[in-house]
């Protein structure tokens, strides 16, 4: 061959810089105004408050004290137990999650379809109901094992769901250009298929180690001494700050590792994706007939297991409990005060997060890089450690503020912050800035132009962002037990409190009603996943609590 | 080497056979073109010769070795087989070299063998490049280097240029045919494009309807088509019915008197109506008006200029539209009164039996 294609990446797209400032696409005005900078700037400050306030206890303590506690035996079995805790859960939803994706999108399973929509519906189940749920029909149920079993049921779809996306997308011919290099149907599947949908199971499965290092409520219930556990018992018993603030430091470390390293793989994926213009549709593998009914069992006694039997026990809960009067006046104040408190928590994240997330979806300068980190610190905070600190900052430095509404809200608002921030920016990277320069030459000022075009079209994906900050607020439950006022009853902490007497019946209620708040971002995770699996990233993230 | 036999081959998906009866031999060492327009078979015929669908009859042949038959499937990674995919799907998470290499043993000869094969596509300093990093046409020479390395009897390239814009095709095309000659592989190009098989291949056969209407070399299909609708998908071409037949070889139509060179379809499966006459565009010539050439009269009606030369459709005086490959710098003015001359002889199809 005499001459090969000239430019090497060629492909790659680097933003243009024209002499018409306003009217490129990328690299639009290069620098944001001030004034959004320094909303942006109070947005960041009010995420990372609860970490600095702990930072500075933290520090205050000396050397001595936090090595002291760091070097505790209790402390060693407290990360030891965490970390296999994790390992587990996420080793657990890896094969599952990747086996089931593989199943029902490259197999001829039977009723393919009707099995991604089951198993994408445990992620409707909030993680310490599904505990409940299996305590009220087990009650010796309890220890390592027990949350280990049921983390994994309640995690498994933040792996299947991406993987089978990935499944789907990945291009059937590289399978087969491996097969006619030599190998077999299992080797080319590990060399060639298994790396397409790997940056996708392995962000799943990051997520799920995320969510399960923060997770308070099953760890509670099945008596686990977890980060978050040793952490909630060492504030409510001995109210030792020190201990508890340096465990909830090790535990954000830990957690903001997860968040680093998901980003990572996350970006690598897009990288990864070569450009395809054509579609094939797969064919799927013939399984033979006894492997195929094998499947079909493992997957129904998965589904049984994730959604069965915490739905058939709540069931059963509320034949039972039905002539026990039940207090629908309870339940409707629950209610009432879950939805006032969250509804303030997500106003207050909607205007912090509106800023930050035009900012990102508009400029990439280094000062907005750095604001939109820090926004996003609530990623990395387990609602445990917002408390904690919340609770240290407000009875040492605003004590008027301990215990009431306010503080509460804020904690909400920093805690999903990220959800509301996501949901601006991509609401406003896909209003073209075009129309807002548009308007500036038909003679309205830059707010005005603003509101009158990008404003409009983005504001129901702000809404919608919310919403989905409410809907979260109303199942948080360590932070609000921790910041509660003295007298407010949300759903997730009157199903606490009488599951931790064991009144299992009575709290039954309480936990149909969170499923149902939770099922509403699950059933737009569903929508969005539909035949297309784009947006599929950002509705996991809505869902994850 | 390995010639590529296909008998009686059917074969389709989930019980309906897309490929109703193939019969194909390629000589050892030849490239040959498997041409037809979307859904008429073509990849489900490289899908069956590379092992990715059992056939439900009929058999292939590599050379002596049966790889698919009555009673014997050999998998896809038994069969020495190198695949070109239409976007060339290199995997993504391996750099030039890996891709190239994917095939090979480990070991240092293998090294050895992946340097020889990205030199012999052009790329030998892209080795540790990613795929991500490379144009549309790099990402298919790779593509092909890979296919190359481990040495396969038979190469199959599934519409390989189609994605790539139109300068780049030509060059990509005739480097692929000088590689592929080079190292005296038998190569099947599947495509829907009438160039790309004309000029690639030894040898071009004609897919429709899952089934092969004519094969043969490009010189042969062009010059004559089997029937009306491979004429028309080879090439432009000029049709008028026959007015009189004057002798065996001679007959009248609205260009005059046309020397026939052969009469095509007396199977009876021709198309209803009169008898066609059919002349490739470049076969008229335009005179002026005032030459006794004889030619049929007419006025140009309007004019598609190339470049190299221009498509002229000329309204006859009795009211037929003649299209006219004119080359040279000056196309005829619009409304322009010519004269048609045809050189050269044409082809007569008969029409179908049992409409007459």
């Amino acid at each position: 061959m005499s001459s090969p294609d000239s430019i090497k990446g060629s492909s790659i797209a680097t933003p243009v810089r024209t002499a018409a400032p306003g009217f490129t696409r990328i690299g639009w005005r290069s620098r944001p105004s001030r004034v959004l900078l320094a909303l942006g700037a109070v947005t960041a400050t009010v995420a990372v408050i609860p970490l600095v306030y702990l930072l500075v206890r933290v520090i205050g303590a000396g050397p001595d004290q936090v090595l002291d506690v760091l070097w505790r035996a209790r402390t060693l079995d407290t990360i030891a137990t965490s970390i296999a805790f994790v390992f587990v859960v996420t080793t657990a939803c890896l094969i599952i999650g990747i086996t089931a994706a593989w199943l029902i999108t490259r197999t001829n399973i039977p009723l393919r379809r009707t099995w991604l929509v089951l198993l994408a519906l445990p992620l409707a189940m909030p993680s310490y109901v599904a505990a409940y749920a299996w305590l009220a029909q087990f009650p010796w149920m309890s220890g390592f094992a027990a949350a280990a079993l049921i983390m994994t049921l309640v995690s498994f779809p933040y792996v299947a769901l991406p993987t089978a996306a990935a499944f789907r997308l990945a291009d059937p011919s590289v399978d087969e250009v491996a097969r006619s290099l030599g190998r077999g149907p299992f080797r080319a599947f590990l060399s060639a298929t298994l790396p397409q949908v790997w940056p996708a199971a392995a962000a799943g499965g990051l997520l799920v180690a995320l969510y399960t290092l923060s997770e308070f409520g099953v760890v509670a219930l099945m008596r686990v001494d977890t980060f978050t556990r040793v952490i909630y018992a060492s504030y409510r018993g001995s109210f030792d700050r020190v201990s508890a603030a340096v465990l909830a430091l090790v535990l954000v470390a830990l957690a903001a590792f997860l968040v680093w390293a998901e980003r990572r793989i996350r970006g690598r994926q897009q990288r990864w994706r070569v450009a395809s213009s054509i579609q094939r549709d797969h064919v799927p593998m013939q399984l033979r007939a006894r492997t195929r009914v094998v499947s079909f069992v493992g997957l129904s006694l998965l589904v049984a297991l994730a959604l069965g039997v915490p739905i058939a026990s709540l069931i059963d809960l509320m034949l039972r409990s039905a002539d026990l009067r039940f207090n629908w006046a309870e339940l409707l104040g629950a209610t009432v005060s879950s939805a006032g408190v969250s509804t303030l928590g997500a106003i207050i994240a909607v205007a912090l997060a509106v800023p930050v997330g035009i900012l990102a979806a508009r400029y990439r300068t280094r000062s907005v890089r750095g604001i939109e980190t820090l926004s996003y610190a609530g990623h990395a905070l387990p609602g445990v450690v917002v408390g904690l600190s919340l609770v240290f900052l407000t009875l040492g430095v605003l004590p008027f503020a301990y215990q009431t509404l306010f503080t509460l809200a804020v904690a909400y608002a920093v805690l999903f912050l990220p959800k509301s921030i996501g949901a601006t920016r991509s609401a406003t990277a896909a209003v073209p800035p075009v129309l807002e320069d548009t308007a500036r030459t038909l003679g309205r000022g830059p707010v005005r132009a603003w509101l009158s075009t990008t404003a409009r079209l983005t504001a129901p994906g702000v809404l919608a962002g919310g919403l989905l900050v409410l809907l979260t607020s109303m199942k948080e439950l360590p932070a609000t037990l921790m910041l509660r006022p003295t007298g407010l009853d949300t759903l997730a902490t009157e199903l606490w409190s009488r599951t931790e007497i064991a009144a299992y019946g009575p709290a039954a209620p309480y936990a149909l009603a969170l499923i149902a708040l939770a099922a509403i971002p699950a059933w737009l995770l569903s929508r969005a996943m539909g035949p297309e699996v784009r947006g599929e990233r950002t509705a996991l993230d809505s869902v994850g609590a | 080497m390995t010639d590529v036999d296909v008998r009686g081959l059917r074969a389709g998906y989930s019980g309906v056979d897309v490929l109703t009866g193939v019969d194909l031999t390629i000589p050892s060492g030849a490239l040959a073109a498997v041409l037809g327009e979307s859904g008429s078979g073509k990849t489900t015929l490289l899908r069956v010769l590379a092992g990715f669908l059992r056939p439900t009859a009929g058999s292939v042949w590599f050379g002596d070795r049966e790889v698919a038959g009555p009673r014997i499937n050999i998998p896809p990674e038994k069969r020495h087989v190198g695949i070109v995919p239409q976007e060339g799907a290199l995997f993504p998470h391996l750099d030039v070299r890996g891709n190239v290499g994917f095939g090979l043993p480990r070991g240092a000869s293998s090294q050895q063998r992946v340097d020889e094969v990205l030199e012999l596509v052009g790329l030998s300093d892209l080795g540790d490049a990613r795929p991500q990093e490379l144009s549309g046409g790099q990402q298919q020479r790779v593509a092909l280097a890979r296919a190359l390395a481990p040495r396969p009897e038979v190469v199959l390239l599934d519409e390989p240029f189609t994605a790539l814009d139109a300068g780049l095709r030509t060059r990509l095309r005739s480097d692929v045919r000088d590689v592929l000659r080079q190292v005296g592989a038998t190569a099947i190009l599947v495509t829907h494009d009438q160039e790309e098989a004309l000029s690639m291949a030894d040898l071009v056969a004609v897919m429709r309807d899952g089934r092969l209407v004519q094969t043969g070399t490009p010189a042969e299909i062009y010059s004559a088509p089997a029937d009306l609708s491979v004429a028309r998908f080879i090439g432009d071409v000029v049709e008028v019915p026959v007015v009189e037949e004057l002798s065996e070889d001679r007959v009248r139509c609205v260009l005059g008197d046309v020397a026939i060179q052969q009469t095509m379809g007396e199977s009876g499966e021709g198309e209803p109506g009169p008898d066609v006459v059919v002349l490739r565009p470049e076969q008229l010539q335009l005179v002026s008006v005032t030459d006794d050439a004889g030619g049929a009269v007419g006025r140009v009606e309007s004019s598609r200029f190339h470049g190299h030369d221009a498509m002229v459709t000329v309204l006859l005086a009795e009211g037929t539209p003649v299209e006219v490959r004119v080359s040279g710098s000056r196309p005829p003015e619009i409304g322009e009164a010519v004269q048609l001359v045809v050189s050269g002889s044409g082809l007569r199809y008969r029409s179908g039996r049992e409409i007459r």
